[in-house]
């Protein structure tokens, strides 16, 4: 997922920063005091889950843990994914400088509409809040896959390639991260209600 | 369930072992040939990347190959290298978005012998033929050894030496981030935070 430098085209890499600005934009203005905390954790929790690699056979890909951060974080994914990709960068050598728009924007943009538009399904109680963050997390990663062959339809690859390769690599990844977001979703219902933006009760949508 | 493990089945029977975070590249010069190396981590090599070799000044591509099972790619220094002194820009893509590149520098490769050039280019028989002269004085004690021979033995033994530390280089700089890098992001983050915190901490009244 981390697209390296130079390979996308100066009107790519600008449309990616521009979109991750709005989006960090709109999510910083909707965190609240209280939940800084928690946006901290899961983009430390972000920025370390690159390094877990999936090994099951031949394919191995790491984990992306976007889905999480939108479940649980909302808009304010944006923010903590561009600050954690950033770090990436500079200390791993993951992706480049100029491409972080691009990634940031791939990996957020997924996760913020999947808890958007599972958000009905993720405030009901019992099998309805799982299969709610089970597609989070799975369906973030896939979204995210997608975005990227986007991202990679005007390289010599082209599009359907890109995007078959990505999406086959991802398939064990978006299980892995279906499960992962169900139970990080049902422990902190459990201790911790008032951390999730769903959970917030009737005018739980308030700030998210 | 049972579709959900014929997917899993069928997409690690399918899947090229393709992503990674970033893919490595590192170049050296043996005998007369640039040996490149590709990979996506210590174990993986990167099979049948798009290598482009570039003028390293003009920007120009001399030569283009794809790598082979190994992760490996060979080729002769180029002609137009060795005349114009400029270095090498070898770009390596990997696909889906991974490219990385390395420069090899002149110095690297003008001393190297020529293996593979079929006929050698007027300035470089000039050249040897003006060091075969001044080389003269140490090589007459031995007639049936040439100054090319003496290169040839040297430049292997050299490579044989080297080959270790050459190694030790390449996984360097295949070594994924470490504990400090690691800890280092994770304070990097809650550092900001706490800026994030102190801005818009609410007065107290």
């Amino acid at each position: 997922m981390h697209i390296s430098e130079g390979v996308l085209s100066a009107a790519i890499l600008g449309l990616g920063a521009a979109l991750t600005v709005c989006g960090t934009a709109i999510g910083l203005r909707r965190l609240d005091y209280d939940r800084l905390m928690t946006v901290a954790i899961l983009a430390a929790a972000f920025f370390v889950g690159s390094l877990i690699h999936i090994p099951i056979g031949p394919a191995s890909a790491h984990l992306i843990l976007n889905g999480l951060l939108g479940a649980i974080l909302g808009w304010a994914a944006f923010p903590a994914i561009l600050v954690a990709l950033m770090l990436q960068s500079v200390l791993f050598q993951y992706g480049g400088f100029t491409v972080i728009g691009v990634n940031a924007f791939n990996m957020a943009f997924p996760a913020v509409l999947c808890f958007l538009l599972l958000r009905p399904l993720l405030s009901r109680p019992g099998r309805m809040r799982t299969a709610g963050a089970f597609c989070c997390g799975a369906l973030s990663v896939a979204g995210a896959a997608l975005l990227t062959a986007v991202s990679l339809a005007w390289t010599d690859q082209g599009f359907l390639q890109a995007a078959r390769l990505l999406f086959l690599a991802h398939v064990p990844v978006m299980v892995v991260e279906g499960i992962v977001t169900v139970l990080a979703v049902s422990f902190l219902y459990k201790v911790r209600p008032e951390l999730l933006l769903f959970a917030a009760g009737p005018e739980g949508g308030r700030h998210a | 369930m049972r579709s959900v493990l014929m997917i899993l089945v069928f997409a690690l029977l399918v899947s090229s072992p393709a992503l990674a975070h970033r893919v490595n590249i590192f170049a050296y010069v043996e005998g007369g040939e640039v040996v490149v190396e590709c990979s996506f981590s210590k174990s993986k090599r990167v099979r049948h990347g798009h290598i482009e070799v570039r003028d390293a000044v003009s920007g120009e591509t001399l030569l283009q190959g794809t790598t082979d099972a190994e992760g490996l790619f060979r080729f002769p220094v180029p002609e137009q290298a060795r005349t114009s002194g400029s270095g090498l820009r070898i770009l390596l893509q990997a696909g889906e978005g991974h490219q990385n590149e390395w420069i090899v520098d002149a110095a690297e490769f003008l001393g190297a012998p020529i293996t593979a050039a079929p006929a050698p280019s007027a300035p470089q028989s000039d050249t040897a033929a003006g060091s075969a002269s001044g080389g003269n004085v140490a090589a007459s004690h031995v007639p049936g050894l040439t100054r090319s021979d003496v290169e040839e033995v040297v430049a292997a033994a050299l490579d044989a030496k080297l080959a270790p530390i050459q190694r030790e280089l390449r996984e360097q700089g295949l070594k994924g981030p470490g504990v400090q890098e690691i800890v280092g992001g994770i304070g990097w983050i809650f550092g900001l935070i706490g800026v994030a915190a102190y801005f818009k901490s609410r007065p107290r009244v």
